[in-house]
């Protein structure tokens, strides 16, 4: 995934940043709620997250990417629309199953973390088609932060599969 | 902060709104003609964190019998819709009041068909309610100055007061951290102080709500 964005994908980095900045950490006070703060609140009460629920509805209602050009916001949708059909490393989930799952048990943890979304390489040696989860890290050198990590694979182009051997004509 | 009038020379009369009401009015004009009838058209980011404050103002209502709300700020009417989709069956007589003409016009063209609903373009309610709500319409000042727009404030308050029989609610945004820049155009304020000032002249109860996750209030008054 990623060439759908096609042109567009110079705006790939705002779109994480929406993302990073609607699950950051609170600054400031405890009385300084937020994204994270936010997205558990609303999580509480309208189960944005929900399983068997495409995680781009939920992006959707939560309007992130939505406020960039008609084109951009919807070759993005087009994107998160395939996690449905890429692996994730979660054993037997879909990256979409694997990212809803993951976000619904964060947001009701008695300590949910902030969520970091990022990308990596899909088609660099050793790299795998498949959205990442990690429970818990640190993605961000420059803050003494832990978090939850969702990788997306993106690549600038399908993959080819391997052109299947022409099967030899039978000798008459 | 001190929230007693002050009126200096030469400034415009301080019961005079119609500047801030004309400047309120365009801005929003404004906002509904770039995005149309959504959360975007009216300032919040998306529909659900305009739904968390709805069910925020309305802890003031009584749902088990009932009851009449003004909705002053209405926009297009998004609360009418969260009330028909949450509390399904329940009667309530809507009133939805705006400064644009422009709200009023998607508001009455999205909710025609709505019994016990109607919308006026006005800053004020044109009717007592048992209820009042106002959802954000004090964050966005503008390039008003902030003495001018706490004013503006007291006079709405008011007149919410002065049409709402059981209660009102209304919401603030809260300060940002300390050395956290912010928006020049917005208002910013710390609870206490119009809590403070809703119990001593409306002399009504006043509940703070603000652990829900925004960084805002919302104040319950009732009397």
């Amino acid at each position: 995934m990623g060439f759908f964005m096609k042109e567009h994908d110079i705006y790939v980095g705002s779109v994480l940043e929406q993302f990073n900045l609607r699950f950051a950490p609170a600054i400031g006070g405890k009385e300084n709620y937020g994204g994270l703060e936010e997205m558990v609140e609303l999580q509480k009460e309208f189960q944005i997250f929900k399983e068997g629920r495409p995680f781009k509805t939920s992006i959707a209602a939560l309007n992130i990417g939505g406020s960039m050009n008609h084109d951009t916001k919807n070759r993005w949708y087009k994107t998160l629309d395939l996690l449905r059909k890429v692996k994730s490393n979660v054993p037997g989930q879909s990256g979409d199953k694997a990212i809803v799952s993951a976000l619904i048990r964060n947001l009701a943890a008695k300590k949910p973390l902030p969520v970091y979304f990022t990308s990596h390489d899909a088609t660099a040696p050793g790299g795998k088609s498949e959205v990442r989860i990690t429970e818990k890290g640190r993605p961000l050198y420059y803050m003494k932060r832990d978090y939850m990590i969702v990788s997306f694979p993106f690549a600038t182009e399908v993959a080819k599969a391997p052109a299947a051997k022409k099967a030899a004509k039978p000798k008459k | 902060m001190a929230l007693e009038p002050t009126a200096p020379a030469g400034e415009q009369s301080p019961d005079d709104f119609s500047d801030v009401q004309a400047a309120v009015e365009r801005h929003y004009s404004g906002t509904v003609a770039r995005h149309g009838a959504t959360a975007l058209g009216v300032d919040w980011s998306c529909v659900p964190t305009q739904e968390l404050r709805f069910v925020q103002l309305l802890k003031l209502c009584d749902f088990a019998q009932p009851f009449s709300i003004n909705d002053v700020g209405c926009g297009y009417g998004a609360l009418l819709g969260f009330l028909g989709r949450r509390h399904r069956g329940k009667s309530i007589d809507y009133l939805g009041v705006d400064l644009s003409a422009e709200m009023i016009g998607h508001a009455r063209r999205m909710w025609a068909r709505r019994r016990k609903a109607s919308f006026e373009i006005a800053a004020q309610s044109t009717r007592i309610a048992n209820y009042s709500v106002a959802s954000g319409i004090f964050n966005v000042k503008l390039s008003i100055p902030e003495a001018r727009w706490v004013r503006f404030i007291q006079r709405s308050l008011d007149d919410i007061r002065a049409t709402s029989s059981r209660g009102f609610a209304v919401n603030f945004l809260a300060p940002l951290p300390q050395g956290t820049p912010g928006k020049a155009e917005l208002y910013r304020t710390d609870a206490k102080t119009w809590a403070a000032h809703c119990r001593k002249r409306y002399r009504a109860k006043v509940e703070i709500l603000a652990a829900y996750g925004m960084r805002e209030f919302t104040l319950l008054v009732s009397y």
